[in-house]
């Protein structure tokens, strides 16, 4: 698979919004918390995803080239969307640990949500408008929400356990697990029609029934990961307290690793349309 | 605006592939990318079995989905309906390969871009034909302004076949004079 600077783009952005999300979430519930932790890993997850976008470019110094065509072409705002998230994913970082301000994290955070929300659209718009038949539909667009929502959640507890200790997580089990639990239910329909579909996309039927055992992997270990944060003792944990601190991070662990394997099969699927292959 | 277009004659082609060859040496295109390819298929079975090729290339569609999407805007439409490719806008990001339902533009490994047909844009402007159309011993393919083609052409040819993505997508500016057997359902693409 010739993609995985595309995978670490799009799952590292996703996570990154994700976090944004949950931070703004957090910051409403519990308004004299700090989420420093949180944030940072959020800006470095942009930057990272961002440097391995242009390593997928055959000329990465002209990246700039490619905000020519902003409203026509979805890849234009694309990156223009999440250049612009990670650049208040960073400022918002900088901000916080250098120099708090607090109407100014509020207008950071919110922008970035809202940014980060548009973004994830547009990537999924992307990939649906091409003449890749596995990528078409709504499949895509819960994918991609439901891993920004799902990673964004596991992360921002992991990496506020302190802040969130004494805290019901349940809250946030129940959003994860409602996004993934949405995310299969698309999926496996979707993967079933393929079938009956055109050649390109019975293709790409045929390579994920070959991938089927990396696939039923997928949901075991994201469903795994949501269940396991609505266990009794993770609802009380924090950085001091080993088993219930132990279970989130399972959870995290777990949730990430499925999450990332159905990246994986996202690309690995590709046949796109072409002449006698309609 | 003028629109030119391609006439492409199953009928007469017998797959030599000299359109192909001429095409990768005028673009002078490495090893393993095509910009016309001449695909060979057969149909039905014994006693009534059949064979076909189709010489296609870029299409120059009129409503052209690589230009559409592309961020860099290296592809875009000539007055005269090419759809060109600059490569010094190109950034290399194969966005185009995943928006041609022909499979036309394609990564060039070497220089980092993609590249395509351009119809040969440099030898139109001089008052020649593109090299695949003088190439064709069989005179397969002619050139010209769509809607002159049609005139021409028009009552015995169709843009539309089943080994073809639907001309719907992006209205591909190519008629093609098809063999009967083309339009059956059960073809198999055969490696020559």
């Amino acid at each position: 698979m010739g993609e995985t600077s595309l995978l670490i783009f799009s799952f590292c952005l996703q996570a990154a919004i994700g976090i944004m999300l949950f931070i703004t979430l957090g910051k409403q519930l519990y308004k004299d918390k700090e989420f420093k932790a949180a944030a940072l890993v959020a800006a470095v997850l942009s930057v990272v995803g961002i440097l391995a976008s242009l390593s997928h470019l055959g000329r990465p110094l002209a990246f700039l080239n490619s905000l020519s065509n902003l409203g026509s072409s979805w890849l234009s705002n694309e990156a223009l969307l999440s250049g612009i998230f990670a650049g208040i994913a960073v400022l918002y970082a900088l901000v916080l640990y250098l120099k708090p301000n607090q109407t100014f994290d509020t207008v950071l955070r919110w922008l970035g949500s809202i940014v980060g929300v548009i973004a994830v659209f547009s990537m999924a718009k992307l990939y649906t408008s091409t003449i890749v038949p596995v990528w078409q539909g709504i499949n895509t667009y819960v994918e991609f929400y439901a891993t920004t929502i799902a990673v964004g959640a596991l992360l921002f507890i992991v990496l506020s356990l302190k802040q969130l200790q004494d805290i019901d997580k349940r809250v946030y089990g129940l959003i994860v697990l409602a996004a993934v639990i949405i995310q299969a239910a698309v999926a496996v329909p979707h993967a079933i029609n393929l079938g009956v579909e055109g050649l390109a996309a019975q293709a790409s039927a045929a390579i994920l029934s070959s991938m089927s055992f990396v696939i039923g992997l997928k949901w075991l270990l994201v469903l795994a990961g949501a269940g396991i944060l609505m266990w009794p003792s993770a609802q009380k944990a924090d950085a001091g307290a080993a088993s219930g601190a132990g279970i989130i991070y399972a959870a995290c662990a777990l949730l990430v690793v499925g999450q990332l394997i159905g990246r994986y099969v996202f690309y690995a699927a590709v046949v796109a349309m072409n002449i006698g292959l309609v | 605006m003028a629109q030119y277009g391609f006439y492409f004659d199953m009928t007469s082609c017998i797959g030599c592939r000299t359109c192909q060859i001429a095409c990768k040496d005028k673009n002078d295109i490495p090893i393993g990318v095509i910009f016309r390819r001449v695909r060979a298929y057969e149909t039905g079975k014994f006693p009534k079995p059949g064979v076909y090729h189709y010489s296609g290339t870029c299409n120059h569609c009129e409503k052209p989905k690589c230009v559409e999407g592309c961020p860099t805007k290296a592809l875009h439409k000539l007055d005269n309906g090419i759809v060109d490719h600059d490569r010094d806008k190109c950034i290399g990001c194969r966005f185009c390969t995943w928006n041609c339902p022909y499979g036309v533009p394609q990564f060039i490994e070497e220089i980092g871009r993609t590249g395509k047909c351009n119809f040969c844009k440099d030898l139109v402007e001089k008052g020649e034909n593109p090299v695949c159309v003088d190439a064709c011993p069989m005179r397969a393919i002619e050139w010209g302004e769509l809607d002159q083609l049609k005139a021409k052409y028009g009552d015995v040819t169709v843009s539309d076949l089943p080994i073809l993505p639907p001309s719907s997508i992006t209205r591909p500016s190519v008629l093609i004079r098809a063999k009967t057997i083309a339009l059956q359902k059960d073809y198999r693409e055969k490696e020559i």
